[in-house]
C-alpha cells in the first residue's frame, strides 16, 4: 500500500485513543475484580476456620455470598448507563457482561445459601430442612427478608427460563426481570447484621473497616445506578425539554420523528450513538427504547428513524406534536471517535441505516469512505436521497446493495470481495448495523479482506 | 486486558488476600491472647478482695509477673469478686463465682459457677455470645453442652464443640477464672 503523508499524524491519534480506551476498559475491570478481592480479604481476616466440615461449608458460603454480592454491584454499576462505562466498556458488552454476571450469580448465591444451610446445620447438629426454617423465622426480620427475596429470585429465574423458551415480548420479560432490583434491595440489610464479615460484632478495627468498605460499595452501586437511571433521565427532560415536533412517514416504511429542545447540543451526542427514548404519552411512557440519531441536534433539531416492526414502533407512528420526551444517553461505542484507521466503510441495513446517515455526515473527506447500503429494493432504503448527497460532498463510494437475501454479505445473484469494491479495506474502520445475521457476514468479509479486529464496529441492541 | 495489567492485577490480588489471610492468622492468636490475659485479670481481680489469694496467685503465675494488668483490673472487674463469700475451710469451698468476662469475635461470654463442697453443681451464663442469629443459634447448641460435659467431669477443659470454636474457647476461658476464684 502506497504511503500516505498525512497518515502519520492522525494514525498516531488514533492509537493513542484506542491506547486509552483499552487503558480505560483494563481499569475498570481491574476496579471490579479488585473491589471483590478486598471484601474477600476482608472476611479471610474476619476469621476463616476450616478446621471441620461445619465450618469449612460456613467459610465457603461467607466467601460466596460476598462474591455474589460483588457480582451484583458490578451489574448494576454496568447496566447503570454510567457515561464513563459505556464509552470505554460500550454498551452492548456491558450489558453483555450484565447478562453473563446475572446468570453466573446466581449460581453463586445458590451455592451460597446451600453451604450455609448445610454448614449451620452441620455446626448445631440439625437437619438441613430445620436449620432452612431457623434461617427464616428465628434470624431476625434482616434474614426472613433475604429467604424471601431468594425464593422470589428463583420464580424470576425460573420464569424467565419460561419466557425464553415461550417467545415471551420483550417489555413481559422485562417487567418481570425489573423484580430483582426488589431482590437486591431485601439482601443488603442482612449482609451488615448477619453478615460475620461485615456485622462489626467484634468491634476491632478491621471490622469497622470492613464494615464502611462495604458500606461504600453499595453506596457507589446503588447510588450510580440511581443518579445515572433516574435523576439523569428527569434533569434532561426538564433542562431540555425534548418535545416531538413533527413526525414523518417516510416513502420506504420508516418512521422519522423530528424532536426539538432547549441546547440539545449540551447533551453531546457524538454520531452514531443512541438514546434511550421514552415517550410520555398514553400506553407508552413505561417503555423505554433504543434509536440512534439519524441526525444529529443541529439548531436544537434530532431526528430519529424508526423501523415499525412491533406494536410501539407502529405507535410511534402517531406520536402527536408537543408529546414531552426522557431521554437517556447518549449511549454507545458506534462513532467515528473509535476510528482507528485511515478509510472508513460504513454497512447499514434496515433501521441500520440510520446511524450511517449520521456517521456520514459527521466523517471529514480525509480518508477513502465506502458506503454500502443494504435492501431489497432500493425504495426499501430510508434517507436515500440524504445518503446520495453527503457521499457526493464527502466523496464516499455507495454501493445499493439490492436483492433477495442469501446466506453470505452480497444480495444473491452478487459476487464480490470487500475488497474489490472497497479497495482500502485493509486499512478501513468498519462500522456495521444491521439484522445479526447479515451483520455478521459483513464482519465475516472485512477479516477475510484483511481488516484486523479492532477496525471492526458493530452496534447492537442485544436485549 | 493485556498481559503485564493482568498480571499486575493478579498479584495485587494474591497480596490483598494474603494480607487478608495473614491477619486472620494474627487475628485469631491475639484473640487467644488476650482471653488468656483477661482470665488472668479476673484471677488477680479476686486477689485485692478474697482470702485465697494463695490459689489465687499459684494458679496464675503470669499475675504476679504484671502488676500494671492487675491494678487496672482491680479497679473494672470488681464483678467478679463481689458474690464471693469468704471461704475459709482449707478445703470444700461453697457458694457462687463468677468468672471473667471474655470478649470473642462472636460476642463476650462469661460463667457463673454455683460451688457447693468443692463440686461444681450448676452453671450459668451472665453473658452467651453475641445477639445475632448466628451465635444465637450457634451458643444456643454449644453451651449446654459444654455445661454438661463440665458438670459431669467438674474440669474446665472439656472437649470443644466442633463448629463452636469460639464460644467453646470464651466459655472455657471464664470458667476456669471462675474455678480458680472457687479455688477447686
Amino acid at each position: 500500500m502506497a504511503v500516505d503523508v498525512r497518515a502519520p499524524i492522525t494514525t498516531d491519534t488514533y492509537e493513542h485513543r484506542a491506547e486509552t480506551d483499552s487503558a480505560w476498559k483494563d481499569t475498570l475491570e481491574s476496579a471490579f475484580w479488585l473491589s471483590g478481592v478486598g471484601a474477600v480479604s476482608l472476611m479471610l481476616a474476619a476469621g476463616a476456620p476450616i478446621a471441620n466440615l461445619g465450618d469449612a461449608l460456613t467459610t465457603i458460603g461467607r466467601a460466596t455470598g460476598i462474591v455474589a454480592a460483588t457480582m451484583m454491584m458490578v451489574q448494576l454499576l454496568v447496566i447503570a448507563r454510567v457515561p464513563a462505562i459505556e464509552r470505554r466498556l460500550g454498551h452492548d458488552r456491558a450489558a453483555l457482561l450484565h447478562g453473563r454476571l446475572g446468570r453466573i450469580g446466581f449460581i453463586v448465591i445458590f451455592v451460597h445459601v446451600a453451604t450455609l444451610v448445610l454448614g449451620y446445620g452441620a455446626r448445631v447438629h440439625s437437619g438441613w430442612w430445620d436449620q432452612a426454617w431457623s434461617f427464616a423465622l428465628h434470624y431476625g426480620n434482616e434474614m426472613t427478608l433475604t429467604v424471601i427475596g431468594f425464593w422470589l429470585l428463583i420464580a424470576i429465574v425460573v420464569t424467565s427460563l419460561a419466557a425464553v423458551r415461550a417467545k415471551w415480548k420483550y417489555e413481559k420479560w422485562h417487567a418481570v426481570h425489573m423484580l430483582t432490583y426488589v431482590v437486591i434491595g431485601v439482601s443488603i440489610p442482612h449482609q451488615f447484621v448477619n453478615g460475620t464479615t461485615f456485622s462489626g460484632n467484634a468491634m476491632s478495627a478491621t471490622d469497622t473497616f470492613a464494615r464502611w468498605y462495604w458500606a461504600m460499595l453499595w453506596t457507589v452501586s446503588v447510588g450510580g445506578f440511581l443518579v445515572y437511571r433516574w435523576l439523569r433521565p428527569l434533569w434532561h427532560l426538564m433542562r431540555h425539554q425534548i418535545t416531538v415536533a413533527r413526525v414523518d412517514r417516510n416513502s420506504d416504511g420508516t418512521i422519522s420523528v423530528w424532536m426539538t429542545g432547549r441546547s440539545l447540543q449540551r447533551l453531546h451526542p457524538k454520531a452514531g450513538q443512541f438514546f434511550m427514548w421514552r415517550f410520555l404519552a398514553q400506553g407508552m411512557w413505561t417503555e423505554a427504547h433504543p434509536f440512534s440519531l439519524s441526525r444529529s441536534p443541529r439548531g436544537d433539531v434530532m431526528r430519529i428513524t424508526v423501523k415499525p416492526v412491533g406494536d410501539h414502533t407502529a405507535a410511534i407512528a402517531d406520536l402527536l406534536p408537543g408529546t414531552k420526551v426522557m431521554a437517556e444517553g447518549p449511549l454507545g461505542r458506534f462513532t467515528a471517535h473509535h476510528r482507528r484507521a485511515h478509510g472508513t466503510v460504513l454497512a447499514g441495513a434496515g433501521s441500520g441505516v440510520a446511524p450511517m446517515v449520521a456517521i456520514l455526515e459527521d466523517l471529514d473527506s480525509s480518508g477513502p469512505i465506502v458506503v454500502f447500503l443494504r435492501a431489497r429494493t432500493a425504495s426499501e432504503i430510508p434517507h436515500l436521497d440524504e445518503v446520495r448527497e453527503l457521499a457526493h460532498e464527502r466523496g464516499a463510494t455507495l454501493y445499493l446493495l439490492e436483492g433477495r437475501r442469501s446466506k453470505g454479505w452480497l444480495p444473491q445473484g452478487l459476487s464480490a470481495t470487500m475488497t474489490q469494491l472497497a479497495p482500502a479495506i485493509a486499512a478501513s474502520d468498519v462500522y456495521v448495523c444491521g439484522p445479526e445475521a447479515w451483520a455478521e457476514a459483513v464482519l465475516d468479509e472485512a477479516r477475510a479482506c484483511g481488516a484486523p479486529k479492532e477496525h471492526l464496529h458493530r452496534e447492537e441492541f442485544a436485549w | 486486558m493485556k498481559r503485564n495489567r493482568a498480571a499486575l492485577v493478579t498479584s495485587v490480588s494474591t497480596a490483598i488476600l494474603g494480607a487478608g489471610w495473614a491477619a486472620g492468622v494474627v487475628g485469631t492468636a491475639v484473640a487467644a491472647q488476650d482471653s488468656t490475659l483477661t482470665t488472668t485479670v479476673g484471677a488477680a481481680g479476686t486477689q485485692s478482695s478474697s482470702t485465697g489469694t494463695a490459689t489465687g496467685t499459684s494458679t496464675s503465675p503470669s499475675a504476679s509477673s504484671d502488676p500494671s494488668t492487675s491494678a487496672s483490673a482491680a479497679a473494672t472487674d470488681p464483678a467478679a469478686a463481689a458474690t464471693t463469700p469468704a471461704a475459709p475451710a482449707p478445703a470444700k469451698p461453697s457458694g457462687t463465682f463468677a468468672g471473667a468476662d471474655v470478649r470473642t469475635r462472636y460476642g463476650n461470654y462469661q460463667a457463673q459457677i454455683t460451688v457447693e463442697a468443692g463440686l461444681i453443681t450448676n452453671i450459668s451464663m451472665l453473658q452467651s455470645g453475641a445477639s445475632d442469629g448466628t451465635s444465637r443459634q450457634i451458643s444456643g447448641y454449644a453451651l449446654p453442652r459444654l455445661i454438661n460435659a463440665v458438670l459431669q467431669s467438674q474440669t474446665a477443659k472439656v472437649a470443644y464443640v466442633s463448629g463452636a470454636s469460639y464460644t467453646s474457647q470464651g466459655f472455657e476461658v471464664s470458667v476456669q477464672d471462675a474455678m480458680a476464684q472457687a479455688g477447686i
